[in-house]
C-alpha cells in the first residue's frame, strides 16, 4: 500500500508557510534572536508574533482560552490539509505530536501563584493537557474516526507520522493528518538550562566546539494518504512516505549512547522498511542539536550506516532553534521541500570538523537531483525514529 | 489478518487489585474512600530509583515488571504505555522551581527530566535493555485505547508480545481544579488514580481475544454498539457483561445490564484499562469458549470508545 504526501504546513521562527520557511533555508538565514526573559536575556527561535495576533489571524476571539501550541498547530495543519474536504467514505484521522500542550498557560497560572500569590487564574489549568490541545485544534479540522496524540519528547512529530503510514499501510486509515507542534515556554527552557545544555550563543550543530542547544517553537504537518483517498481527494502527490522506523537506544534517560545505538537501529530498520541501500539516500536532514552528546552519536551512527557512502547531510536546527515534539515534522516538511526543490539545505555556524569523524555537514544551499530523503529524530528516554521520503 | 490475545494483566488501584487472580471477585472499597492500595514498592523498584521515582513511575515499575513475569515474557517485541496526564508530581515539581529560581541560579534538573510523558514507557525500557519499539499516547480519557490499538497493530505487524501499559496519577491541584471548576459532584468525588500492565500477544489456543477497538463520536457511541456487535454477530443482551465507564461524562441512564466500573475505581484518564481488566479476567474466569463482554468507556463530549473481548 503506498503512503503518498499531498500536503505540507509548516510554522518556525522563519516565518509561516512553506515559501516563507523555503525563502530563509535557501538563504541561510536564522530565526534564532536574543529573547527577554524574566531571568535575562535568551537565544531563541521565537515566531515573532504575539498571541493577539496569532489569535485575530487564525479569527478566534481575543479572550478566547487558546494556548499558543494549540494556534502554531493550526496554522500549519490547515497548510498542510489545503482545500481537502471531509468524506464519509474516507475514513480520516489527525495524529499530533506534542510534548508542552498547554503549559504556556499553565505556567502563567503558577507564576502569578507563586510570585504574587494570585489564585485567581486557575481555569488556565483546564488546557493544560495535550490530548486537549489536539482536540481544541481537530475542532476547525474536524476529524471523527481517529484524533490522537504522541508524546515521546523530541521524536513527538516523526512518530506520529510513522504511526499514520503504518495505519494506512495496514488498511486501518485512508487519509491522516500527521505531524507536531511545540511553543515555547519558560519550562523547557529552563529544563534544557538545568541540564546544562542550552548555548548562551548560536548553536553550532556537529561542530567540534559546540557546546548545547537553542530552543525553537513551530509545527509542521503532512497529508498523507492512500490510493483510495487521493481518488476522491484529487491532491497532487508532492513525495511518497517509504520508510520508518523507532528503535530504543535503552542507554540513560536523556542521553544517548556515544554509538547511537538507537539511531542506527532506526536508520537501518527504516532503510528496511523502504527497500533502499544507504547510498540512495540523497539528503539526510540530521536530529543535529549541538549538544555535545546528541552530535557526538548521531555522527558515529551515521558513520556505521552510511560506511563508504558520502551523503549530504545538514542539520537545520540552527535556522529554526530545537522545536522538540515539532522538530520532526517540521524537518519533514524541510525534507519534502528538499525533493520538490531539488536542493539541499546549509548546516550554519559551522567551523570546526568533529574529531571523531571524517564527515561535514553540508555548508551551502546547494541544487541536485533530490530522489530520496532521510530525517531523524530523537528524544529523552531513547526513543530514536528515523523517516524516509522518495519522490512522487 | 493475525488475533490479538491478553497474556497477563495487572492493576494497582484503589482496590485491592494487585497481584489478584480474578479481579472480578473484587470487594468493593469504602464508600468514597479513594486511597490507593499500592504493594510494597521495595520488592520492585531498586533502591535508588524508589527515593526520586514518582507514584506514577513507581506503580508502572511494579506493575509491568509483574506483568511481564507472569506471561514468562523476558523482553517484549513493544513497549506501549497510555497516560492522560503524564508525571503531574514532576511537572509541578520542576514549575516550582523554575518560576521561584532567580536569574542565573541553578535548578536541580531530576523533576524535569522525570515530567516527560513517555518517561514511563523509556525508564521501562532502560532497566530491560530493551531497544524495541517504544511509544507512549496522550489522549485524555482516551490514552488506553489509543496505546491498545497501536499494540494490535505492531502485533498484526508480525510482534510476538507486547508490553502494553495504562497509567495515571493524582494530584492535589486536581482536587482544587475541580473544586474550583464546580465539576458535577459524581466527577468531583470520584478523582482517582491507577496503573494496569497487560502482556498482549499474537495467536494463541486459548484464553480471552481482543476482538475490536473502536474509537467513536460520544453522540453515536450506542449506535455504533449495536453495529459493532452486529458485524460480529452477536447481541448485546447475550454478554457475559457489559463495563461502563465514565471519564469527563457525567453518568447515563442505559437500557441494557451492565456494571459501572469508574464507581469502583473512581476517575481517571486511563481508568479504562482497569475496565479492560475486570473484563478479561470476567472472561477468563467465568466464561466459556465463544462468551464475550464489552467495555463501554463515555470518555468525553467529543469521543468515546468501545472494546470487545471474546473467550476463545
Amino acid at each position: 500500500m503506498n503512503v503518498y504526501v499531498t500536503g505540507i504546513g509548516v510554522v518556525s521562527a522563519l516565518g509561516i508557510g512553506v515559501a516563507a520557511n523555503q525563502d530563509a533555508l535557501a538563504s541561510g538565514r536564522t530565526g534564532i534572536v536574543s529573547c527577554e526573559t524574566r531571568k535575562g536575556p535568551k537565544l531563541k527561535g521565537c515566531l515573532s508574533l504575539s498571541d493577539e495576533v496569532l489569535k485575530s489571524r487564525l479569527g478566534l476571539e481575543l479572550s478566547a482560552q487558546v494556548p499558543r501550541t494549540a494556534m502554531l498547530a493550526m496554522l500549519a495543519a490547515e497548510e498542510a490539509l489545503g482545500d481537502t474536504v471531509m468524506h464519509t467514505d474516507i475514513r480520516s484521522g489527525f495524529i499530533n505530536g506534542t510534548t508542552t500542550g498547554g503549559m504556556d498557560l499553565s505556567e502563567a497560572y503558577f507564576s502569578a501563584l507563586y510570585l504574587e500569590e494570585d489564585d485567581s487564574e486557575m481555569v488556565k489549568l483546564l488546557t493544560h493537557d495535550l490530548g486537549t490541545v489536539t482536540q481544541l485544534v481537530n475542532q476547525r479540522l474536524g476529524f471523527t474516526n481517529y484524533v490522537n496524540t504522541l508524546s515521546t519528547a523530541c521524536s513527538s512529530a516523526a512518530n506520529a507520522i510513522m504511526l499514520g503510514a503504518r495505519m494506512i499501510k495496514a488498511g486501518m486509515i485512508d487519509r491522516v493528518l500527521v505531524g507536531g507542534v511545540d511553543a515555547l515556554t519558560d519550562f523547557t527552557v529552563d529544563g534544557f538550562g538545568s541540564l546544562m545544555i542550552y548555548d548562551s550563543e548560536h548553536c553550532r550543530p556537529f561542530d567540534e566546539e559546540r557546546v548545547g542547544l537553542n530552543l525553537g517553537e513551530g509545527a509542521g504537518f503532512l497529508l498523507i494518504e492512500n490510493d483510495k483517498s487521493l481518488a476522491q481527494s484529487q491532491n497532487k502527490v508532492l513525495a511518497r512516505c517509504a520508510g520508518w522506523a523507532n528503535a530504543n537506544d535503552a542507554y540513560h534517560q536523556t542521553g544517548t549512547s556515544p554509538e547511537g545505538n538507537g539511531a542506527a537501529l532506526a536508520m537501518i530498520e527504516a532503510l528496511k522498511v523502504a527497500q533502499l541501500t544507504p547510498s540512495a539516500i540523497d539528503y539526510l536532514n540530521a536530529h543535529g542539536t549541538a549538544t555535545k552528546n546528541n552530535d557526538n552519536s548521531e555522527l558515529s551512527a551515521i558513520d556505521r550506516v552510511f560506511e563508504g557512502v558520502d551523503v549530504d547531510f545538514s542539520s537545520t536546527k540552527a535556522n529554526t532553534g530545537h522545536t522538540l515534539a515539532a522538530a520532526g515534522g517540521i524537518e519533514a516538511v524541510y525534507g519534502i521541500m528538499s525533493i520538490l526543490t531539488g536542493a539541499v539545505f546549509p548546516n550554519l555556524n559551522w567551523k570546526n570538523k568533529m574529531l571523531s569523524s571524517d564527515r561535514k555537514p553540508v555548508l551551502t544551499y546547494t541544487k541536485k537531483e533530490i530522489n530520496a530523503v532521510m530525517s531523524n529524530s530523537f528524544g529523552f528516554g531513547g526513543n530514536s525514529t528515523s523517516l524516509i521520503f522518495t519522490k512522487a | 489478518m493475525r488475533r490479538v490475545f491478553i497474556k497477563s494483566a495487572v492493576s494497582i488501584s484503589v482496590l485491592d487489585s494487585f497481584l489478584q487472580e480474578d479481579l472480578s471477585q473484587l470487594s468493593e472499597s469504602p464508600n468514597g474512600a479513594w486511597t490507593l492500595k499500592e504493594p510494597n514498592y521495595r520488592d520492585y523498584v531498586a533502591p535508588a530509583m524508589l527515593r526520586r521515582a514518582s507514584k506514577m513511575m513507581k506503580m508502572s515499575l511494579a506493575s509491568s515488571q509483574t506483568a511481564l513475569e507472569q506471561s514468562g515474557i523476558q523482553s517484549p517485541d513493544s513497549i506501549i504505555v497510555g497516560t492522560g496526564l503524564g508525571g503531574m508530581t514532576d511537572t509541578v515539581k520542576f514549575l516550582e522551581g523554575s518560576i521561584r529560581a532567580e536569574e542565573g541560579s541553578l535548578i536541580a534538573p531530576g523533576a524535569f527530566i522525570q515530567s516527560g510523558h513517555n518517561s514511563v514507557s523509556g525508564q521501562i525500557a532502560l532497566l530491560l535493555k530493551n531497544q524495541q519499539y517504544n511509544m507512549t499516547h496522550v489522549q485524555k480519557g482516551l490514552s488506553f485505547e489509543y496505546a491498545l490499538l497501536d499494540a494490535m497493530l505492531r502485533v498484526k505487524e508480525g510482534d510476538d508480545a507486547v508490553l502494553l501499559g495504562a497509567v495515571d496519577e493524582k494530584i492535589g491541584v486536581l482536587d482544587q481544579l475541580a473544586e474550583r471548576m464546580t465539576w458535577p459532584e459524581d466527577m468531583r468525588r470520584q478523582l482517582s488514580e491507577g496503573c494496569s500492565f497487560f502482556v498482549v500477544e499474537g495467536e494463541a489456543a486459548t484464553g480471552v481475544e481482543i476482538v475490536e477497538v473502536k474509537i467513536s463520536k460520544t453522540e453515536d457511541l450506542l449506535s455504533n454498539l449495536d453495529r459493532l456487535l452486529e458485524s460480529h454477530s452477536l447481541n448485546l443482551t447475550d454478554s457475559v457483561q457489559n463495563f461502563v465507564g465514565y471519564s469527563e461524562l457525567p453518568k447515563a441512564d442505559l437500557p441494557f445490564a451492565h456494571q459501572v466500573y469508574t464507581d469502583r475505581v473512581g476517575r481517571y484518564f486511563s481508568s479504562s484499562a482497569f475496565g479492560f481488566h475486570l473484563a478479561s479476567d470476567t472472561l477468563k474466569h467465568q466464561g466459556k469458549p465463544g462468551d464475550f463482554a464489552t467495555v463501554i468507556h463515555f470518555s468525553d463530549l467529543q469521543f468515546s470508545s468501545i472494546m470487545l473481548l471474546r473467550r476463545v
